[in-house]
């Protein structure tokens, strides 16, 4: 199959890939760039551990063709972390226990980002509706639910310091 | 004498103390970092230069004669490198070790051997060829090319159909195993399985109360969101290289080295980071076709499974049916138990009754008993472990007729439990004692619990009503061979080695350890796992054994190096080894406590005199087992209109004997529980009469999400094992065991309707809720009765044995083994 060149930035670098039209998102990420943070768990959609950022929006990426990336900004788990410094959903991941095995946890941070975008206090049942497209089976969820909650209250505490 | 840069103050030195300032902390995982930015490389994260992906090709029939194989067009394709079928497997072999394998060892009723079909096909998506090409389209697109002709054969996916004498035969070459030896004709019942004690008969016929009930549960899949992975590479010098998620690398080393016929030298296994494996990547499952692939095609090849395949193909947890009758006095103690589980274990052999006997019946004393199993082949995929393996179907069993008995008898389920309570000393089923054990307290922790002790509420919800049910469950604890080194730099600090792979958080377990025993910081510990080649042997991480065996394992590492770190301050000190005191990073003459050494000055004097720098070692085989007990309070609310239920509140007590992480024992807990709500509400295996899956995608097959996940508050009770570190039990087997059958007695609170088949959510309870409106109790229509059954008598006939024929217009890589003639049928 012919190949296609695709434009997509990607964690605030812009990509030029070339790759075959059929295949995913997904496949651009983790063949094309290495960047095998984010997980495909069942390439149909239904587990969400290949969940990233489409211009800010949470995506299931297999479910994405590569050329519907074309001009678009992503971003994966690896663009979460800035300047060495961990995005306050990942610290709180590790210190609440957010994580077990850690192979749902890429597309549960993205998750949890996107709903602290537009939510900075979400309650516990807008925590769980937000992601209950990302399967995880070795938490029971409710330390990854503490985990976002924690991360929403030093978000806003951050946000006051900083607007003062 | 050397110095110290410390000020001399008095320190009060107590070296046995026992306050433990690392062991009981909420550490933060040790390796949260790589896992929260992506930078952990799990099984399909790891490419090489010039690989090749792997697929293979999945049977459509439940139960089929290979009649034909054509290759040609696939093995034509360009881009193409190796296309085997189980034909092959011999010749690959035989060059690959310089043996001469015969045909026969590879067409053996084993799942670990026939990794391809050959021959027949005994259950849906059996993998029949496999191949390696220069990208995972491609190899998709030969797979397309294969043409393979099968004639189907009778199908059977129930298993009691399949006790029955005329039922089609799965394999021809099982013969059912009892404990007096085997049967000479072929059964599709594998094993049976009789355990006793005292006169049943005479205890049934004398209770003043007995309850009967048959429960079946569905064949689950463990769920690991990680699909199998593996890139296996060929070297010149003889060797292969394995990247796999796996539970144990050591374990695969030793199956290839046994599948392959060479020794464990020449295979070197590197464990990934393991997105979960729950036992189902305890054993092998795409690394020998993986390393096949690999050797011939001569460059390294990577396979991943696909969902669809991971349902269809891996190894999920047997279905049961169970049969339970049991005798009690008025006042609740029990009399006597009988009791037939009969278990789905798939197409070939495995799986066992035994463990779900003594985690169902294992919790309670029951003076005369007869349980028999039975393992049955059907057409489905072979079953393995499950978390707790075949201890949740056991106890749904047992806890449900025991919720009938409380109720029948009109006393708590709590009570009922207490009063027939296993202690230690009392033996389980497989007539083995119990050490020192904390059953009765988590009975007790629940039954103190405000939950518990408050009236039920209300469901918010119009129409549905609300329910609580208890239930308890048993693990009777992993042990096996564990080893650790404990390097310690120069700055004192210190590395764990191990082997072990960490399934969800052991790692930091380990390091709360080492820290504990050096008297040094947690963050002044790292952990790391390498290769076959380079870590301390290990067996498979399983059966909730790590913490428990390789925690020994460190435990003992740990203390030897830090009496080696003694006797390098002793040299530096000029004294005798027994005149050194330690606390807390810090060596000291007991004679003169002002004279002292830091841990990091001992390290670095040593690192370059006397008898050098320093790694302690440990090593563990078998301790004595650690049976963990857990019992668990659900609060379920029930739609009686649809049936559906939701788990809305969750407390779970569990004996963890001494909590080394609790944050890491209740995620533990935690996940337990959710996969047992899954088992209970909506995971099942659903088969059509050809034996086709289907459900084989996450959208059908339906695991919980976070909304269906309730509030699950854990109550960690410790009773120290008598054995291990600080009195620590395995903590991840137990969890799951009570959730079913506590779900199924709240939902039997709620609407009194007693649900004894899983997934029970929907249409089991609106039958159930039915048959409590109009009076009908299915539990004494039921007359179980097994016979005729067929161990050995069989008059089913028996599958063609033809070889298939194969065409192929390539040249054979495999040239010897390349397909005889085509035989004629």
């Amino acid at each position: 199959m012919a190949k296609m060149i695709i434009n997509v930035e990607v964690n605030g670098e812009r990509q030029e890939l070339l790759t075959e039209p059929h295949r995913t998102l997904l496949d651009l990420l983790r063949d094309n760039l290495s960047l095998t943070g984010t997980k495909e768990g069942c390439g149909t959609g239904d587990c969400g551990a290949c969940t990233v950022l489409i211009d800010g929006r949470p995506v299931n990426s297999c479910l994405v063709l590569a050329p519907e990336a074309e001009g678009r900004r992503v971003t994966t788990v690896e663009g979460l972390a800035e300047d060495n410094k961990l995005h306050p959903v990942q610290t709180a991941f590790i210190e609440e226990g957010g994580l077990q095995c850690g192979i749902c946890t890429p597309g549960m941070l993205i998750s949890a980002v996107a709903l602290l975008r537009s939510n900075t206090e979400p309650s516990e049942q807008s925590i769980r509706y937000a992601i209950s497209g990302n399967l995880c089976r070795c938490t029971g969820y409710d330390k990854i639910v503490r985990a976002i909650e924690v991360a929403s209250k030093r978000m806003k505490a951050n946000a006051a310091i900083a607007s003062h | 004498m050397t110095t110290t840069e410390l000020p001399r103050t008095v320190t009060e030195a107590p070296t046995d103390m026992v306050t433990h300032v690392v062991i009981g902390q909420r550490v933060a995982k040790i390796e949260g970092v790589d896992k929260v930015t992506g930078k952990a490389l799990y099984g399909a994260d790891t490419s090489r230069p010039g690989m090749l992906w792997g697929k293979m090709l999945p049977s459509p029939h439940a139960h089929a004669i290979i009649t034909s194989i054509d290759l040609s067009a696939a093995r034509a394709l360009p881009g193409v490198f190796a296309v085997i079928t189980g034909a092959d497997l011999p010749g690959i072999v035989a060059k690959i070790s310089d043996t001469d394998p015969t045909p026969e060892e590879f067409d053996t009723p084993s799942r670990g051997k026939q990794i391809l079909a050959w021959k027949k096909v005994v259950f849906f998506g059996q993998p029949v060829v496999a191949v390696a090409a220069v990208t995972p389209a491609i190899a998709e697109e030969a797979l397309a090319l294969i043409k393979v002709v099968y004639e189907p054969l009778p199908v059977v996916v129930d298993p009691e159909a399949a006790m029955r004498p005329d039922a089609p035969l799965v394999q021809n070459a099982v013969f059912t195993e009892t404990f007096s030896g085997k049967a000479t004709t072929p059964s599709n019942i594998a094993k049976v399985t009789e355990l006793s004690r005292g006169n049943v008969d005479e205890a049934i016929a004398n209770a003043e109360v007995t309850v009967s009930g048959t429960f079946r549960t569905a064949m689950v899949h463990q769920g690991y969101i990680e699909p199998q992975a593996c890139l296996a590479e060929y070297s010149a010098d003889g060797r292969f290289t394995i990247w796999t998620s796996t539970q144990g690398q050591f374990g695969v080393r030793g199956g290839l080295s046994g599948f392959l016929k060479i020794p464990p030298r020449r295979i070197r296994v590197t464990a990934s980071e393991i997105g979960g494996g729950f036992g189902a990547k305890g054993a092998m499952t795409l690394e020998p076709i993986c390393t096949l692939l690999a050797y011939s095609a001569g460059r390294p090849v990577k396979m991943q499974l696909t969902r669809s395949e991971v349902l269809r193909a891996t190894r999920p947890a047997p279905d049961a049916v169970m049969h339970v009758t049991l005798g009690a006095r008025t006042d609740g103690t029990l009399l006597g138990a009988r009791a037939a589980f009969i278990w789905d274990v798939g197409a070939y052999p495995g799986g066992g009754s035994v463990g779900g006997i003594n985690c169902g019946f294992g919790p309670y004393i029951v003076p005369a008993y007869s349980y028999d199993g039975y393992d049955v082949l059907t057409n489905r995929p072979s079953t393995g472990a499950y978390r707790a393996p075949n201890g949740p179907q056991g106890a749904f069993a047992v806890e449900s007729a025991l919720d009938m008995l409380a109720g029948k008898l009109g006393i708590s389920p709590i009570t009922l439990r207490l009063r027939n309570a296993v202690r230690e000393g009392d033996r389980n089923p497989s007539d083995v004692p119990y050490p020192r054990i904390g059953f009765r307290e988590t009975l007790e922790a629940i039954e103190n619990h405000p939950v518990w002790a408050s009236p039920k509420a209300t469901s918010s919800r119009p129409g549905w009503l609300r329910g609580r049910g208890v239930a308890c469950g048993l693990w009777g604890g992993g042990v096996g061979t564990s080893m650790a080194h404990v390097n310690i730099g120069e700055d004192g600090s210190a590395v764990i080695v191990t082997g072990a792979v960490d399934l969800a958080g052991t790692r930091t377990t380990m390091a709360q350890i080492a820290a504990e025993e050096l008297q040094i910081p947690f963050e002044r510990v790292n952990i790391v796992q390498p290769d076959t080649d380079t870590a301390p042997f290990n067996n498979p991480t399983g059966g909730s054994r790590i913490t428990y065996s390789l925690g020994t394992a460190v435990y003992r590492a740990a203390i030897d190096a830090r009496t080696k770190l003694k006797q390098r301050a002793s040299q530096q000190f000029r004294c005798p080894a027994d005149e050194v005191d330690y606390r807390d990073g810090v060596f000291w003459v007991r004679s003169d406590p002002y004279v002292r050494l830091t841990i990091g000055q001992v390290a670095r004097s040593a690192a370059g005199s006397g008898d050098g720098p320093v790694v302690g070692t440990g090593e563990v085989t078998h301790l004595l087992r650690a049976p963990a007990f857990a019992t668990q309070l659900v609060e379920v609310e029930v739609d009686p209109e649809t049936g559906a239920v939701q788990v809305v509140n969750v407390v779970a007590a569990q004996d963890v004997g001494r909590a080394i992480n609790p944050t890491a024992c209740e995620g533990q807990i935690q996940g337990g529980v959710v996969q047992g709500i899954g088992w209970a509400l909506t995971e099942g295996y659903v088969y059509d009469e050809q034996g086709r899956l289907r459900n084989p995608g996450l959208l059908d097959y339906r695991m919980p999400t976070a909304l269906d996940a309730p509030n699950i508050e854990c109550v960690l009770v410790e009773v120290p094992a008598i054995d291990g570190p600080y009195g620590v039990r395995g903590v991840g087997e137990v969890p799951i065991v009570p959730t079913p059958a506590a779900v199924a007695n709240a939902v039997f609170d709620a609407c009194a309707g007693r649900v004894t088949s899983l997934p029970l959510s929907g249409e089991p309870v609106i039958v159930a809720i039915s048959d409590a409106r109009t009076g009908v109790d299915r539990s004494q229509m039921v007359t179980f009765n097994l016979g005729p059954i067929s161990t050995g008598n069989s008059s089913a006939p028996e599958a063609s044995v033809e070889e298939p024929k194969l065409a192929t217009e390539v040249e054979d890589y495999c040239a010897e083994d390349d397909v005889a003639e085509p035989e004629i049928e």
